[in-house]
């Protein structure tokens, strides 16, 4: 029998990686060793070359020239914590587009407890698309950041980024780029995105574990974590430079390794974009399934959800796992918010999250098999 | 050849690592060295060439915008 490849559940983390990010890792710990930034000897300037390689690829990718405003972080949620935290400093209002994640809604609300941000959504279309021809109309003197989630990792509609920060000019906007990185394009210095997250592991087809903030030269904010840097030892206080500044602690360097190693190696997508729409259309001619996707397919990236008439989403899911080797993830995927925006909250839906890997004849498994279920 | 050379110091190992990626691309020969202690405790590395290479040196990472510390001739 024909094997496929059924790890649907890419929004999560990314399945299968390019070898050589593998054979990176294992470089990293099996031969080079050696820390970041800590000592001079051979071992340590090898290490030094492959993060900072890193560091200048992934700002290549996200279109800026300065590459020490990319600083690592453990994940996406982790760098937006810096950025949020470090930001916001006294009573401040915030805009927030529909489709924001918990890891944006946590910290939000935690500062929003500490009365030091009042939280209010950008105006949007039904599928949690912002709606720009609106946003004038909420644009208050006190609003210092509009935090956009690139692309849901729920119904996954790509947000138009240029033209929101066209319509909201001189304030700061963040852009969380965890779903988007390396599936749909960032240009933060021609767009002017002020702060970015991403993380390695989804689109980037990197290790878990390794991840990052952009931090833009018009905003300042104060480190999250405090501690050693390999730089200025002699003092008690954080560096004042980049990357440093964010960097206390040795990176997870194995993982940054996989990542260079994975944005040096990223695969051709074995199927194409129309394919991937097939598939949608497909799902979508099922009466049994509901698909959550965007309203128009121009902005839809590679993810979608479903839901089924009787069967529960962990129901679905498991019959999924257990009869067909297809995985996906049920539930509210750690975005309540977006859930609400789109009508499936508190029961959540199932993600289908495509990868690179899909080829065409793995969309043509999944359909025979939901609609066997059907 | 026992031509002069200079010790350059930076905030970062960042900026060695993209100093050395550009005097590779500009021709200056360059080689990484731990910080000799008495020096400094900046980043712990430090770029040496020679002392002709100083004035396109500084001129290059002037342009790229990388702050540098000339430190002393060995």
């Amino acid at each position: 029998m024909k094997e496929y490849n059924g790890y649907f559940d890419n929004g999560a983390t990314s399945f299968p990686k390019p070898p050589q990010v593998a054979e990176a890792v294992a470089l990293y710990l099996n031969t080079i060793g050696g820390p970041y930034g800590r000592s001079a000897h051979s071992r340590a300037l090898d290490v030094a070359r492959a993060v900072e390689d890193t560091r200048e690829q992934i700002a290549s990718l996200i279109g800026t020239e300065e590459a020490q405003r990319v600083v690592f972080a453990p994940n996406a949620t982790h760098a937006l914590n810096i950025i949020l935290q470090g930001f916001v400093k006294d009573s401040q209002r915030v805009l927030i587009s529909p489709l924001e994640h918990n890891a944006v809604m946590r910290p939000l609300t935690m500062l929003q407890k500490q009365k030091k941000v009042s939280i209010v959504q950008l105006p949007h279309c039904a599928d949690g698309t912002v709606d720009v021809s609106r946003i004038q109309s909420v644009l208050k003197p006190d609003i210092s950041l509009v935090i956009v989630n690139h692309q849901s990792n729920v119904n996954g509609i790509v947000q138009p980024i240029q033209e929101i920060k066209a319509a909201i000019g001189e304030i700061a906007l963040l852009v969380d780029a965890a779903q988007s990185l390396g599936k749909a394009e960032v240009k933060v210095d021609e767009w002017g995105i002020d702060f970015l997250a991403f993380t390695g592991h989804k689109g980037l087809l990197g290790p878990t574990g390794t991840g990052g903030a952009y931090i833009g030269k018009n905003c300042s904010i104060s480190p999250l974590v405090y501690g050693g840097t390999g730089s200025k030892s002699e003092s008690f206080a954080m560096p004042d430079f980049f990357p440093d500044c964010f960097e206390a602690g040795t990176p997870n360097i194995a993982g940054i390794f996989g990542l260079g190693a994975a944005l040096h190696h990223p695969p051709a997508s074995s199927h194409s974009h129309e394919q991937f729409l097939y598939l949608v259309k497909e799902l979508e001619r099922i009466d049994s399934l509901t698909v959550f996707r965007g309203a128009y397919l121009h902005n839809q990236g590679e993810l979608f959800s479903v839901t089924h008439r009787s069967m529960s989403c962990s129901q679905l899911s498991q019959l999924l796992s257990e009869k067909y080797e297809i995985q996906t993830r049920s539930g509210l995927h750690c975005a309540p918010l977006a859930h609400t925006t789109i009508g499936t909250f508190p029961t959540g839906t199932v993600r289908i999250a495509v990868s690179p890997y899909h080829t065409f004849d793995d969309f043509e498994y999944l359909i025979r098999c939901l609609k066997e279920i059907a | 050849m026992n031509e002069k050379k200079i010790l350059i110091l930076f905030q970062s190992i960042h900026y060695v690592i993209k100093a050395e990626k550009i005097c590779l691309k500009t021709g200056i020969p360059c080689r990484i060295i731990p910080v000799p202690k008495e020096v400094s405790s900046e980043c712990g590395m430090a770029i040496q060439i020679e002392e002709s290479h100083k004035d396109t040196f500084e001129t290059t990472m002037n342009q790229k915008g990388i702050s540098f510390r000339i430190c002393y001739n060995q």
